[in-house]
C-alpha cells in the first residue's frame, strides 16, 4: 500500500477541483451546513488514505461521491433520533439521482446566480446572504427590526424561490445559445 | 400537493424551519416523485452556490491580494466590498445591542487560511472584517495569513504566520493563550485596571497599557516590549522578571537557559538563513556528499475569497531568539538561492514589524522562473516587494524583517530553497 503522504499533492489538487460538487452533493443529503462541513472533512480524510484505489483522474468524482454518500449515511445514523433528518431511502434516491451532476453544471448555475442576485435590491441581497454569514442572524434581525421571524423567513423563502427560477431561466437561455452557436 | 406547496416545503427544509409533520411529507415525496427530487436537488445546488457566494462577499472587503492572484469582475467586487463592510459593521453593532457576550471583533483580515472555533463549537474557516467574537480559538494557518482583532477597550492584537491563539474573558479580565506562533499586541490603558493576561506553553505575562510582541513555540517564548512594561513569568520555575520598554526576555522550558532581561539588540542590516534552524513550513533535506541541504516547499490547502488553492510553500523565520533583529534599509537586497523543477511563477514574501513595535505588513515579489536541475539565484531589491494589502504601509523600508517565504499557487513546481540572505545597501 502506498504512503498517503506521497498522494498528498495529487489528492489535494483533485479535491480542490471537485470540492464544490461534492459539497452540493452532501447538501442534498444532509440537513445543515455544519453536518455538510463535517462530512466533507471526514470524507476527505478517507479519500486521501484510499486515493490509490483510483486508476485515472476521471474516476475521482464518482468515487468521491460514493465516499461522501457513505459518510453522509453514517452521519445521519448518528442523529437518527432527530425527526428532521431524511430517511435512508430518501437519501439513497437523491444520491443516485445526483451522481451525474458535474462541476460544469454547478459552475454554470453559480454564474447564473450572480446575474440573478444583481437583479435584487441591496436590502434583499443582504437578507439572502445573511444565513450564511452569521448563525442565528435572521432571528436576531427580526428582534432588532421588531418584525416577526416568521415574516422574515417567508420573505427569504420567496426570494430564494425567485432566485431558483431565475437561475433555471438563465441556464435555459445559455443552453439555447449553445445550441445556436 | 401543488407546485407552490412543494416549493415551500423544500424551502423550509433548507432554511431549517420545517416541522416534523412537514418533514414526513417531504421524505415521502422524495421517495416517490422524481420531479420533486429534481426540484429538491436544484435547491441544494442553489443553497451551495449561495453559501459560496456569500462567503466570497464576506471576504472580498480587501482586494490587493486578489489583484495579485485572481482576476475578477470589478463591478461585482465593488458590490461585494460595500456589502461586506456594511454587513460586517452592522452585525457587530447588532450583536452588541442584543447583549451577546461578544467582546472582540475582527478589524482586518489577510489571506484565507484562518479559522475561528467558538467555545460553543461553531467553526468558521472564512473570517470577515467586522465579525464579532466571544470566547474561542483563532488560528492563522499559513505563513502568509494574518488577522487583527480589536477589543472594546481599544486594545488590538495581530496574529500572523502559523499561529494559534485562544481568547476568553472572566471577571478577572481577558485571558489570551498563544499556543504557538506570533502575536503582536497593543494593550490600551484601561479604566477598570483589570490586567490582560497572556499565557504561552512556557511563560505568563500580565500587562496594562503596553505594546509588545510574543513569539512562542512549545520550548520557548520570546517577549519583546516596545512601550510600558510587562511582568513575565517563566512557567518552568515560576521566576518572574519585569521587562521594561525596549527590552526583551526569552523564557525557555529548560531552566538551564538564561532568563535575563536584555536591551533590545542593536539592529543589523544583514541576515542569512541558517537552515534548518528557523524553518517554518516545508521539509528539510540535509545535504549529503558535499551537496547543500535544502528546504522543500510542501503543499498547503488554502482558501481565499471562497476559493480553494493549493500552495506549495516554504517558509522560515528571520527573527530567531538568538539572532539580532535585521532592519530593511533602503537599497538592501534579498538574495535567494534555490531550484524549481518546472517553469512556474514563484511568489516571494516578507513579513515585517514596525521599529516602534508591532506587526507592520506582508510584502510580495513575484518572479517567473524556468525549471532546471541547476540552481536559480535571484537578487531582488527590497523595494521590489509590494504590499499584500492596501492597509499595510506602502514601503517596507525601515521595517524589521520577521519572516520570509516562497510559494507557488496550484502548481507543483518542485520548489526548493537552499539559502536566503538580506544584504546591506
Amino acid at each position: 500500500m502506498s504512503n498517503p503522504r506521497e498522494n498528498e499533492p495529487e489528492f489535494m489538487r483533485l479535491f480542490v477541483v471537485h470540492e464544490p460538487v461534492l459539497r452540493a452533493y452532501a447538501r442534498a443529503m444532509l440537513p445543515t451546513w455544519e453536518a455538510v462541513d463535517d462530512v466533507l472533512q471526514e470524507s476527505s480524510v478517507v479519500m486521501w488514505k484510499k486515493l490509490d484505489q483510483i486508476e485515472h483522474e476521471s474516476g475521482f468524482l464518482p468515487w468521491a461521491k460514493v465516499i461522501v454518500r457513505f459518510e453522509a449515511l453514517r452521519a445521519r445514523r448518528r442523529v437518527a433520533r432527530d425527526r428532521l433528518v431524511l430517511s435512508e431511502e430518501a437519501i439513497a434516491k437523491l444520491a443516485d439521482q445526483e451522481l451525474e451532476v458535474s462541476q460544469d453544471l454547478l459552475a454554470g448555475e453559480r454564474a447564473a446566480l450572480k446575474r440573478c442576485l444583481a437583479k435584487l435590491s441591496d436590502e434583499h441581497r443582504r437578507l439572502v446572504m445573511m444565513p450564511y454569514l452569521e448563525a442565528g442572524g435572521l432571528t436576531q434581525l427580526a428582534t432588532r427590526t421588531r418584525r416577526s421571524a416568521n415574516s422574515l423567513y417567508k420573505l427569504l423563502g420567496r426570494l430564494r424561490e425567485k432566485l431558483r427560477m431565475c437561475v433555471e431561466q438563465e441556464m435555459a437561455v445559455t443552453a439555447e445559445g449553445g445550441r445556436c452557436s | 400537493m401543488n407546485t407552490d406547496d412543494s416549493s415551500k416545503l423544500i424551502e423550509r427544509y433548507f432554511l431549517g424551519t420545517i416541522s416534523e409533520t412537514e418533514m414526513e411529507c417531504l421524505d415521502a415525496q422524495l421517495q416517490s416523485d422524481t420531479a420533486f427530487r429534481e426540484a429538491f436537488a436544484a435547491m441544494a445546488r442553489l443553497d451551495t452556490n449561495l453559501r459560496e457566494t456569500a462567503l466570497q462577499l464576506g471576504n472580498e472587503t480587501e482586494q490587493p491580494y486578489q489583484r495579485v492572484f485572481l482576476a475578477k469582475d470589478p463591478l461585482w467586487v465593488g458590490l461585494a466590498a460595500a456589502t461586506a463592510v456594511v454587513l460586517g459593521t452592522w452585525l457587530f453593532l447588532w450583536s452588541q445591542s442584543n447583549g451577546l457576550d461578544h467582546f472582540a471583533r475582527i478589524v482586518e483580515v489577510g489571506g484565507g487560511s484562518l479559522r475561528w472555533t467558538g467555545d460553543g463549537g461553531e467553526v468558521r474557516d472564512t473570517l470577515t472584517k467586522g465579525l464579532s467574537l466571544s470566547g474561542g480559538t483563532l488560528e492563522s494557518l499559513s505563513a502568509n495569513s494574518w488577522v487583527e482583532i480589536a477589543f472594546g477597550d481599544g486594545s488590538r492584537m495581530s496574529l500572523f504566520g502559523q499561529s494559534v491563539m485562544t481568547i476568553s474573558r472572566s471577571d478577572e479580565g481577558k485571558i489570551i493563550r498563544l499556543r504557538e506562533g506570533s502575536l503582536s499586541v497593543e494593550v490600551a490603558p484601561v479604566h477598570e485596571r483589570k490586567p490582560m493576561r497572556f499565557f504561552t506553553p512556557t511563560a505568563e505575562a500580565e500587562v496594562l497599557g503596553t505594546q509588545f510582541t510574543l513569539r512562542a513555540d512549545s520550548s520557548s517564548t520570546r517577549l519583546i516590549v516596545y512601550e510600558g512594561s510587562v511582568r513575565a513569568t517563566r512557567l518552568a520555575d515560576g521566576i518572574s522578571q519585569d521587562v521594561p520598554a525596549d527590552h526583551f526576555v526569552v523564557a525557555a522550558a529548560d531552566t538551564a537557559e538564561s532568563f535575563l532581561v536584555l536591551p533590545r539588540e542593536h539592529y543589523v542590516d544583514s541576515w542569512r538563513s541558517t537552515l534548518p534552524y528557523g524553518m517554518g513550513h516545508g521539509e528539510w533535506h540535509p545535504g549529503v556528499d558535499g551537496a547543500e541541504g535544502y528546504l522543500e516547499a510542501k503543499p498547503l490547502l488554502w482558501k481565499e475569497y471562497g476559493k480553494h488553492m493549493v500552495l506549495d510553500l516554504a517558509s522560515m523565520s528571520a527573527a530567531g531568539r538568538d539572532q539580532p533583529t535585521s532592519l530593511l534599509n533602503d537599497g538592501a537586497h534579498i538574495r535567494m538561492v534555490g531550484r524549481v523543477a518546472h517553469d512556474c511563477e514563484v511568489h516571494f514574501g516578507l513579513t515585517t514589524h514596525r521599529v516602534g513595535g508591532g506587526f507592520a505588513g506582508k510584502y510580495i515579489a513575484s518572479q517567473r522562473l524556468a525549471g532546471s536541475e541547476d540552481h536559480f539565484e535571484l537578487d531582488l531589491p527590497i523595494t521590489s516587494f509590494k504590499r499584500q494589502y492596501s492597509c499595510f504601509p506602502e514601503s517596507l523600508v525601515g521595517h524589521e524583517l520577521v519572516d520570509w517565504w516562497a510559494l507557488t499557487i496550484n502548481q507543483e513546481a518542485g520548489l526548493e530553497i537552499i539559502s536566503v540572505e538580506l544584504s546591506a545597501p
